[in-house]
């Protein structure tokens, strides 16, 4: 069966955002943009929640985006994505499905079928969701060297102790850290 | 120090059972980082617990060969605890430092000798931060989401950025990662 991963960036002390959303500390040169292109190479499906889908829905297609990161911007464009939100009225971004309700049974549905990977890019209540139904097959945790002091925390909504098993670590030149783990067994 | 990859450093109830798991690597890097200091900084609260403990480690027949190598290392080290109400410690070794963190800290910098080593807690930690005292981040993330405890980084009031020196990654999934102070912090 394919995996459902999820990527992340996170500052030091846990935070995906600043307290006002900020996330200018983000680093994208030459070495993240290839790691970015070689993900979106793996996978066939890219999952969001709404508050991330409507960040990337408002950037990847503008002109701005296509003339900065021209190959991200076409897979971000061309790629099959679904929203999951209970409020969004209709998801305009090219090639993207809004589910309203069944996440779980929906994503069990589409890890069964035959495909590349499946990326999560959100963070927040959804990561915490998935989490915490067993549906996240790795976790890729790009640690950023900053200690923000406030924030949004990745992994607020998780409650219970969640062990994981580290697989693989990867140093950018840049200073952060992409740390690869997969959750030790847990009932499905 | 040791914390979750979450940022916690304790559980809700104060669990450390994750950390103190016997691990010969975590305790080869946590005998390197002492062997490399002459003094350790320690908080009010973590203090006690830390002073009792260590001074009875040498002859508490349950403690590892590690933890008395530790207990020996400590023991001959300048420790520093910093409280504005603690009056008095059992360990000949420790000084208690009330006011003017600053300022002594600057000082003993000045001074010949080894690095210093603080080991927390969080509290002491963010003050350190807050006023620029930090060179260095040795932090040991380990392989788990805790949902909840005591942050590492609770009180720190601005944004610190850091240089990435070293990585190091242990069979039990800790990955040590290893910082200095950015340019603008």
């Amino acid at each position: 069966m394919r995996k459902l991963f999820v990527f992340n960036l996170v500052t030091l002390d846990g935070y995906f955002e600043g307290p006002n959303r900020e996330i200018d500390w983000h680093t994208v040169d030459a070495e993240f943009n290839g790691y970015a292109i070689d993900m979106l190479n793996s996978v066939d499906t890219l999952i969001f929640g709404r508050v991330t889908y409507e960040l990337m829905a408002s950037y990847w297609p503008t002109p701005d985006a296509i003339k900065n990161d021209p190959i991200v911007a076409e897979k971000m464009n061309t790629l099959p994505k679904i929203v999951f939100s209970k409020t969004l009225e209709k998801a305009e971004w090219h090639n993207t499905r809004l589910v309203k309700a069944n996440i779980e049974e929906e994503i069990k549905r589409i890890k069964k079928q035959s495909g590349k990977d499946i990326a999560l890019l959100g963070s927040g209540s959804i990561l915490s969701q998935f989490a915490q139904q067993g549906l996240i097959d790795e976790y890729r945790i790009m640690v950023n060297p900053l200690v923000l002091g406030n924030g949004k925390p990745l992994f607020r909504g998780i409650k219970d102790r969640l062990n994981l098993k580290l697989t693989k670590a990867r140093t950018f030149g840049n200073g952060d850290v992409l740390l690869y783990y997969q959750p030790v067994e847990r009932e499905k | 120090m040791q914390v979750t990859l979450d940022g916690f450093i304790e559980g809700p109830r104060g669990e450390l059972d994750w950390a103190m798991k016997e691990d010969e690597e975590t305790w080869n890097d946590v005998l390197e980082l002492q062997r490399s200091a002459d003094t350790l900084l320690l908080g009010r609260v973590m203090y006690p617990a830390f002073e009792k403990y260590w001074l009875a480690a040498p002859a508490n027949p349950s403690s590892t060969k590690n933890e008395i190598e530790y207990a020996r290392l400590a023991d001959n080290m300048q420790k520093l605890v910093f409280s504005k109400t603690m009056e008095k410690v059992e360990w000949k070794t420790t000084r208690i430092i009330k006011n003017h963190i600053a300022e002594e800290i600057l000082k003993m910098k000045q001074q010949p000798g080894k690095d210093m080593v603080l080991l927390g807690g969080a509290g002491l930690v963010s003050t350190f931060m807050n006023l620029g005292l930090i060179d260095e981040y040795h932090l040991i993330v380990n392989p788990l989401v805790m949902g909840g405890g005591k942050p590492l980084f609770k009180d720190v009031k601005e944004r610190h950025k850091l240089n990435l020196i070293k990585t190091k990654t242990f069979k039990s999934g800790k990955v040590v990662l290893h910082y200095s102070k950015g340019p603008e912090s």
